[in-house]
């Protein structure tokens, strides 16, 4: 079959579709059903435009009123006004500082040009200060003597930085005492650290070579 | 001219276009200003198609009326959220369509109700014969068991005479699958008028 065949029979069973007409019920029913409806009309509240769409119809589909624009407007301000702002959201305390300095906020660091002293070659090799638990046994007593006496608790005197320092040690350390340990750290990895002076070694005394006398 | 448009602008220039083609527009920005008495208008415009739309679907007077009523009050009750991109009788197709869709599932649920051939139609004048009425009975039969989209379309394509536009914006869907319903219901009815024609 071709589709002209197709369309002429379309054509005829539209046609005779068509025919199939339903009896008009007359004016009188249809004039019934309007005065049922707008009694019903007239029980319900008149339609209004919403608040958004001032205007008369057709002419505010795509013209947001004035007061939605101002609105959309203010928050975007607040928005970039709190992201964008000198403190940023965590001054306003929602939002933890990032752990990492965001450049042009922190002072500036002096770019690491290579270990110049032993002090410095010796914290480059230091782990991060959130990484301290991870700390090898070997490296706790040096850090520990950078602290001064003052800093730990009277409880805690009972550490003595002469002895042996272990994990042990450092668990005994309270909360206080690891952010000044940590502040340590970070002081002296930002500051060059002098070279502590060598204690003078005592003179040996120089065998006799029984020349004199 | 119009290619140099950008899309906003071509949509304006389309509500535009049919706020102009659609003459009840001024009638429904009457009616949202405050003047109720404006909506009898736009009732005495549109009773009778919605009327005759709702009794091809309940194929009962009694509910058609019903069923007109309540799409003419739901339509003035949501006459604000009428944004104006269709014309007022699509979207008043629309309501009346979806409440004949609610009334025909809730009518299935309860009871399956015997068809009312005879209800609302043309008495067979004279000269009408016997077969012819009865190829017509079963025409409408066959209308009347398509599957609700398909028989959604060609009642608003042939009895309402919709273009595919129309209707695909009464039935919330594209032009193309309007047509498509279309294709399937005709191809449907076809095969029923030669199975017809053939006994």
């Amino acid at each position: 079959m071709t589709s002209q065949d197709d369309r002429a029979q379309n054509e005829a069973l539209e046609a005779e579709l068509r025919c199939d007409r339903l009896a008009d019920p007359g004016d009188a029913f249809f004039a019934d059903l309007e005065q049922r409806v707008m009694r019903r009309v007239a029980e319900r509240p008149a339609p209004r435009r919403p608040w958004w769409r001032p205007g008369p119809l057709w002419r505010w589909v795509w013209r947001p009123a004035p007061v939605a624009a101002l609105a959309g407007a203010a928050a975007v301000a607040l928005v970039v006004l709190w992201v964008g702002g000198p403190g940023g959201p965590e001054e306003v305390g929602w939002v933890s500082p990032p752990r990492t300095p965001v450049a042009g906020k922190s002072p500036a660091r002096p770019a690491p040009k290579g270990p110049a002293s032993y002090g410095e070659a010796w914290f480059a090799h230091l782990p991060p200060t959130d990484d301290l638990w991870a700390l090898e046994d070997r490296d706790l007593p040096a850090l520990l003597a950078l602290l001064s006496a003052e800093d730990f608790e009277e409880d805690d005197a009972a550490l003595s930085l002469d002895e042996p320092v272990g994990e042990q040690s450092l668990y005994r350390l309270s909360e206080d005492q690891l952010r000044v340990l940590e502040r340590e750290v970070e002081k002296h990895q930002t500051r060059p650290m002098r070279r502590p002076a060598r204690p003078a070694r005592p003179a040996r005394p120089r065998p006799s070579t029984g020349q004199a006398g | 001219m119009e290619a140099t448009l950008s899309p906003v602008k071509k949509l304006e220039l389309t509500v535009a276009r049919r706020s102009l083609s659609d003459p009840d527009a001024p009638v429904v920005d009457q009616v949202l200003g405050g003047d109720q008495a404006a909506f009898g208008g736009l009732v005495r415009r549109h009773q009778r198609g919605l009327f005759f739309l709702c009794l091809r679907y309940v194929r009962n007077e009694e509910d058609a009326a019903d069923l007109t009523q309540r799409a003419l009050l739901r339509s003035y009750e949501k006459l604000g959220s009428f944004d104006g991109r269709s014309a007022f009788r699509t979207w008043l197709y629309r309501i009346a369509v979806n409440l004949c869709l609610n009334a025909i599932r809730d009518r299935d649920r309860r009871a399956t109700v015997g068809l009312e051939p005879q209800t609302g139609a043309v008495p067979a004048s004279q000269d009408d014969d016997l077969d012819r009425c009865r190829r017509r009975d079963q025409l409408r039969e066959g209308v009347e068991h398509l599957p609700p989209k398909q028989r959604m379309t060609v009642i608003l394509r042939i009895y309402h005479e919709l273009s595919f536009s129309e209707v695909a914006e009464v039935m919330g869907g594209t032009v193309g699958s309007a047509k498509v319903n279309y294709h399937h219901a005709m191809k449907r009815l076809r095969r029923l008028h030669e199975q017809e024609a053939d006994r």
